[in-house]
């Protein structure tokens, strides 16, 4: 198959299920790859979609497996740096916009982590309280300049991740 | 959507450690009953805990997570929980998560056992 050209937007609509999570990993990882991610960045957006959806599941939705999540992946350019964007959108509880962030590393202790990882490896991260409730999410990550496909199809010598900054407070 | 596997593999006695073997994707569906194996465990007072990863394809943050609470409870106990055979991608998360230096890891069960 070629790599995907056109942004049409893959939609996917699920519940707060975490069986239903291998499914969106399948899906986000082969249109990272298709977009023209190398693997490891393949893997982070995985991540971080994962983490997003935890999130909506664990305190959105207070662990209920019945809730609904809409989600879409699409290709988008940036001067000339293919990414994906992937909106995710829920009927959850409503947070203050104010307390998502990151919590502080140094403090080493179980859970938390979600936040930071999405961060750390999107180059946008937004959250929104639609007026008509539940929250809304998108994701941003394009492929550094290093490693955008050649004309061969094959990938450069990506440089190391930069950690963007939280975006999200 | 049900359950069909079970992350922990198998749970063994190598010399004075326990080996836990843990396979699959361990993420917030199945770190429930990964923690669960791992509390059991720990409550035995085991001198030393080795978490085999190796025949881990996935682990997102509640997996780490569950890690990081093994390694508290076994450092309270004077216990040392080792990690071994993180494949690149697991290993991935912990360093995106700044644990890959709190933890002891391992690429063999043997350095393992004898460190």
């Amino acid at each position: 198959m070629d790599d995907l050209k056109v942004a049409v937007p893959v939609k996917l609509g699920i519940v707060s299920d975490p069986a239903f999570l291998p499914v969106v990993r399948a899906t986000v990882g082969r249109m990272a790859e298709l977009i023209g991610f190398c693997c490891d960045d393949s893997d982070k957006i995985i991540l971080a979609l994962d983490e997003a959806l935890a999130n909506v599941i664990r305190h959105g939705y207070d662990g209920r497996s019945d809730g609904p999540v809409e989600l879409s992946f699409e290709r988008v350019e940036r001067e000339g740096a293919s990414g994906i964007k992937i909106n995710i959108r829920d009927q959850g509880k409503q947070v203050d916009l104010s307390k998502i962030r990151s919590r502080d590393l140094e403090d080493i202790r179980p859970g938390g982590l979600g936040v930071h990882i999405m961060n750390t490896v999107m180059n946008d991260v937004r959250y929104d309280c639609p007026a008509d409730g539940g929250m809304a999410l998108t994701m941003i990550k394009y492929i550094e300049p290093a490693a955008q496909p050649t004309v061969s199809g094959e990938q450069t010598q990506r440089s190391p991740q930069q950690a963007s900054p939280d975006k999200s407070t | 959507m049900t359950d069909s596997y079970n992350v922990v593999k198998q749970i063994r006695n190598t010399g004075n450690a326990t080996v836990i073997d843990v396979s699959g994707e361990v993420d917030l569906q199945h770190s429930s009953t990964l923690r669960t194996a791992l509390m059991t465990q720990i409550a035995a007072k085991p001198e030393k805990l080795i978490v085999n990863l190796e025949e881990v394809s996935y682990m997102d943050s509640s997996g780490v997570a569950t890690l990081v609470e093994a390694l508290q409870r076994m450092r309270r106990g004077k216990g040392k929980l080792v990690l071994i055979k993180l494949s690149p991608r697991v290993l991935n998360v912990f360093e995106i998560a700044r644990l890959d230096t709190i933890f002891i890891i391992h690429e063999s069960e043997q350095e393992a056992l004898e460190a």
